[in-house]
This record gives structure tokens, C-alpha cells and sequence, in this order.
């Protein structure tokens, strides 16, 4: 009987995983969509001629590419990195803050670089100003922050792990359905005003304030801990953490284009 | 117990035809009606309602029920070792499109239920027939039924070697599924920022030509890529411009098609 349960729950599977969602892919086509419909005409006209799609559809070139040459000194990328003192390290190269003040400050002369070489600057940062936001993108030293390295099981039942819960699952929490355009239109109705205090600040600063959330996902999410068990109210917290971010991502990228675009 | 392992290698075995995803699909028609005339628009929705988007799915939706007009290699373009239509082939995309084409210019002839699904064919077979998975060549062996090969994760590093498998049928449709949280329209809309301009390029020709076209390129993959092939990380990854470009290809010439039925 146990045999049979188990040849049938093989052949489910099969026809089952095809259609299952990664949301880590969600939460960056969320943001880049944000960020496309708060670029200004300029910009928006500028990207499309480097970039020739909208801003979506590179919004996870940064992962794809990350494992081959030219592009694979971009791999550790992707994290904001700590210093012992707990502090952002902006020393530190793998660094994401670190990494988007560099390109930052780099494209401010777009006008005078290889246009291939201002693509792959705007590819990059349109993934790390969102990777940055990603409360399981922080890395303390092991030796002294060695909590976050664990695993707990998800809503669906299935082990995970701590970075990959709050890249995949957190955001897709009763959401199985929504598209980015949907995201967009449901989440991001933030006045002008409320732009400008979000964007305000350096990366460094952006790095530094979303602190706070990644350290609170550690309290959320405990080692071990079965999100099935979680009360409304826990998931609701997990959910308010994960939408601020994606949403500060998603303006704050729109911020650095239209900077870099203004003339 | 028997059966349920027969059932198992049969779901692993069937030959499944290959659609993009929903969404992909979808798109393929959203920008097609775009670039229809005003008189092909009217003439195709007094057939088809507006909403018709669906309709690209419309052989599969058939194959759900009992007896279905086609088997499932109607979803196939069966070409000879010279790269030319096989003139055997019965169940085949050019064959039936090109049935389903003189049922619709000779309109007058046949009941308005005819004509509607000789429309439904088209724009699903049209759309098939882009996706290079959909090819079956004769002294191609690996071309006649599902297969798999390899394709390497990283290329440098320790874990250099390390590969994972994909289906060539899939590989196509995982190109569509990168893009999480892309609907339909959201598809279309970026096929027209990025290709648009191309509409002339792409719609230039006969749909015998079309389909011969892209069984040249399906052909020349095929050349290399077979069971034994480990395919480049970099390869796979600048596959998808390729994938992207048949979206748009289709798209285009499902445009230009309806609009010489109905000009």
C-alpha cells in the first residue's frame, strides 16, 4: 500500500512541478516593474535604447549569467556584506550597496562609455538594487553571526532554507495568481511625497536602514520552525516585511535611473 | 501495482507537443490583432468574438475530449532529410494549416462553424509551428520523439562539471518561464518595444516558407544538439534571444497571414 502511495505521488509530482512558482523571480519582476512606471520619459526613452526591452525583462539577467565568463566576477554580487561589527562593509567588493554606489557613480558618464558597456551596468543594477532589499540577502562573518544559516519548513510543507524562504516564499504567500502588473497596480500607490522620503539617501543608507527587517526575519522564521503553524497575524508581519522592501527596491531603482538619465 | 508503473513510464514517454507557456501563447496573439487591417479585425472577431486569445490553445482543449479530429503530431512539422514538407504526412501543422487556409478563403462555400474552427487551427498550428521543438526530420532519430540532454550549470570553478538535464521540448518553454509574473499582454507589449520594428522583416514570405524557414534553424540545433550533448551555460542562456525572436516571428506572420485571408 505504502509502495503505491508512493508510485502515485511520483507520477503527481511529475505533472506537478512543472507549474510550481519561483518567487524569487516574482519579487524581481515585481520590482523592476514598479521602477519602470516611475521612470521618467528620459530615462525610460534612454533605457530602451541600451537595453532594447522594458526593464522586467532583465530583471533576473544578473542570476542567469552569473555562473558564466565575462560576467562571473558579478556572482557574489548579490548580498549585502558585514563586517565583524555588524556593520554594512563597504570595503568589501562582493558588497551589493557597495557595488550600486560603484555603477552609480560610474554611469554618471554613460554618455562617454561603450554603449555595451552601459547595458551591462544597467543590467546590473537592475538586479542589485533589488537584491539588496532582499532580507535573506545579508551576510554577517560566520564566526559571529552564524544564526541565519538554517533550515525551516515552508507553507507547502517543504524544507527550505532561511535565504530561500525569504526570496521565494515570504512574498507568495495567497498570492499564487498575481502577476507583476498586478503587484504593481494593488501595492505601489505611494504618494509623491512618500517617493521622495524613500528615495532619499545613498545605497549605503538603503543597505543600513533595511537592517532592521533582516535581522527581525531571524525572530520571525526560527530554526526549524513550520510556517504552517505560523498564526494570520505572523504571516501578515513576514508578508509587511517583504512588500515594504520590494517596494523601496522598486522606487529606489527608478530613483538611480532617472538620476542617471537626467541629462 | 503494475499498472500504476505502467501509467508512470507512460507519463514519462507520451509525446507531448510543445506550446510556449499560457502566457507566451497568449502573447503571440495579443500582437498579432495589433497588426491586423481594420477589415481582417472585423472579419476574424465576427468569427471569433474580441477575446480570442485562447484560441491559440484551441487543439489542445479538442485533445481533452474523447475522439479528437487530429492524433497529438499534429502539433509537428514533418519535414524529409532534404529540410522539405514529407509528403506522407497526414497529421502534420503545414498540412492542416493549409487545409484550414482554403476552407477560409473559400468562406462561402462552408458554414460559419467551419470556418470559425479553420481560424482556431490556424492560429494554434501558426503558433506551434514557431516553436522549434515542433519539428520531426527524417534521419534526424532524436527529432522523432522526446529527449534529453545535458546542459552545464557553471562553467569554471570546482563545480565546473556539474550539469543538469533538460528536455529540448521544454527547454523552449523555460525560456518563457525566466520571466515570473509576466502576463499576456505584459509579453505582447514588450515583443512590440523590442521587435516591432521588425514586422516587415519578420512577415516577408509564404507560410510554406515561414515553416520551412524555421525547420532550417530547428535543424541546424538539432545538428548538435542530441542526447550526448552537453550543452555551454552561456549557449543555453543566449538560446532565449532566439526563443524570443520566434515569439515574435509568429506573431507577426499570424498578422500578416489573416490579413491577406482578408484583405
Amino acid at each position: 500500500m505504502n509502495r503505491k502511495f508512493i508510485v502515485i505521488l511520483a507520477v503527481v509530482t511529475l505533472f506537478v512541478t512543472n507549474s510550481a512558482m519561483a518567487w524569487g523571480g516574482f519579487a524581481h519582476s515585481a520590482i523592476t516593474e514598479i521602477a519602470e512606471r516611475n521612470l521618467t520619459p528620459q530615462a525610460r526613452e534612454k533605457i530602451h535604447y541600451y537595453l532594447n526591452h522594458s526593464l522586467p525583462f532583465y530583471a533576473i539577467w544578473m542570476d542567469q549569467y552569473r555562473y558564466t565568463d565575462p560576467y562571473r566576477p558579478s556572482g557574489k554580487w548579490h548580498s549585502n556584506w558585514m563586517d565583524e561589527s555588524g556593520a554594512v562593509d563597504m570595503t568589501n567588493d562582493y558588497c551589493a550597496a557597495y557595488q550600486t554606489t560603484r555603477i552609480w557613480k560610474l554611469m554618471k558618464n554613460y554618455q562617454t562609455m561603450p554603449k555595451e558597456e552601459v547595458r551591462l551596468n544597467l543590467l546590473y543594477l537592475v538586479h542589485l538594487v533589488a537584491d539588496m532589499h532582499c532580507p535573506g540577502h545579508n551576510v554577517w562573518p560566520k564566526k559571529s553571526h552564524p544564526q541565519y544559516r538554517y533550515h525551516l519548513t515552508n507553507n507547502k510543507g517543504k524544507k527550505v532554507s532561511f535565504h530561500s524562504f525569504w526570496d521565494n516564499d515570504a512574498l507568495n504567500y495567497g498570492r499564487k495568481k498575481w502577476t507583476a502588473t498586478y503587484y504593481a497596480d494593488k501595492m505601489a500607490t505611494l504618494t509623491p511625497k512618500q517617493i521622495k522620503k524613500i528615495c532619499k539617501g545613498t545605497p549605503y543608507k538603503w543597505a543600513v536602514t533595511s537592517l532592521p527587517h533582516a535581522e527581525a526575519t531571524f525572530e520571525l522564521t526560527p530554526k526549524g520552525s513550520n510556517v504552517q503553524k505560523y498564526t494570520k497575524a505572523q504571516r501578515l508581519e513576514m508578508q509587511r516585511i517583504v512588500d515594504e522592501e520590494v517596494l523601496k527596491a522598486g522606487y529606489r531603482l527608478a530613483h538611480v535611473m532617472n538620476q542617471i538619465f537626467k541629462k | 501495482m503494475k499498472k500504476i508503473f505502467l501509467l508512470f513510464a507512460f507519463a514519462l514517454t507520451v509525446s507531448v507537443a510543445n506550446a510556449w507557456i499560457k502566457q507566451c501563447d497568449e502573447a503571440v496573439v495579443i500582437v498579432a490583432t495589433k497588426h491586423l487591417t481594420p477589415k481582417a479585425k472585423q472579419a476574424v472577431e465576427s468569427y471569433l468574438g474580441t477575446s480570442y486569445a485562447d484560441d491559440v490553445h484551441y487543439l489542445y482543449t479538442l485533445e481533452r475530449k474523447k475522439s479528437p479530429k487530429y492524433s497529438k503530431e499534429v502539433h509537428f512539422v514533418h519535414l524529409n532529410s532534404n529540410l522539405q514538407p514529407a509528403e506522407s504526412a497526414t497529421d502534420d501543422a503545414l498540412v492542416v494549416m493549409e487545409q484550414a487556409i482554403s476552407v477560409i478563403r473559400a468562406y462561402d462555400n462552408y458554414t460559419d462553424k467551419e470556418v470559425k474552427e479553420a481560424l482556431r487551427v490556424v492560429i494554434n498550428l501558426l503558433c506551434d509551428a514557431h516553436n522549434l521543438a515542433n519539428f520531426r526530420i527524417d534521419g534526424v532519430e532524436h527529432s522523432q520523439k522526446p529527449f534529453t540532454f545535458k546542459r552545464k550549470i557553471y562553467e569554471y570553478g570546482k563545480q565546473k562539471d556539474q550539469t543538469s538535464n533538460v528536455k529540448w521540448a521544454s527547454m523552449w518553454t523555460a525560456y518563457c518561464n525566466r520571466h515570473r509574473g509576466f502576463s499576456g499582454p505584459y509579453w505582447a507589449e514588450d515583443i512590440e518595444l523590442c521587435l516591432g520594428s521588425k514586422y516587415a522583416e519578420f512577415s516577408q514570405g509564404t507560410l510554406r516558407e515561414w515553416i520551412l524557414q524555421n525547420g532550417e534553424k530547428s535543424a541546424y540545433y538539432l545538428s548538435f544538439v542530441n542526447p550526448d550533448y552537453v550543452m555551454p551555460a552561456l549557449l543555453f542562456n543566449e538560446l532565449e534571444d532566439v526563443n524570443y525572436e520566434m515569439m515574435a516571428r509568429a506573431s507577426f506572420r499570424l498578422a500578416a497571414l489573416l490579413n491577406d485571408l482578408f484583405k
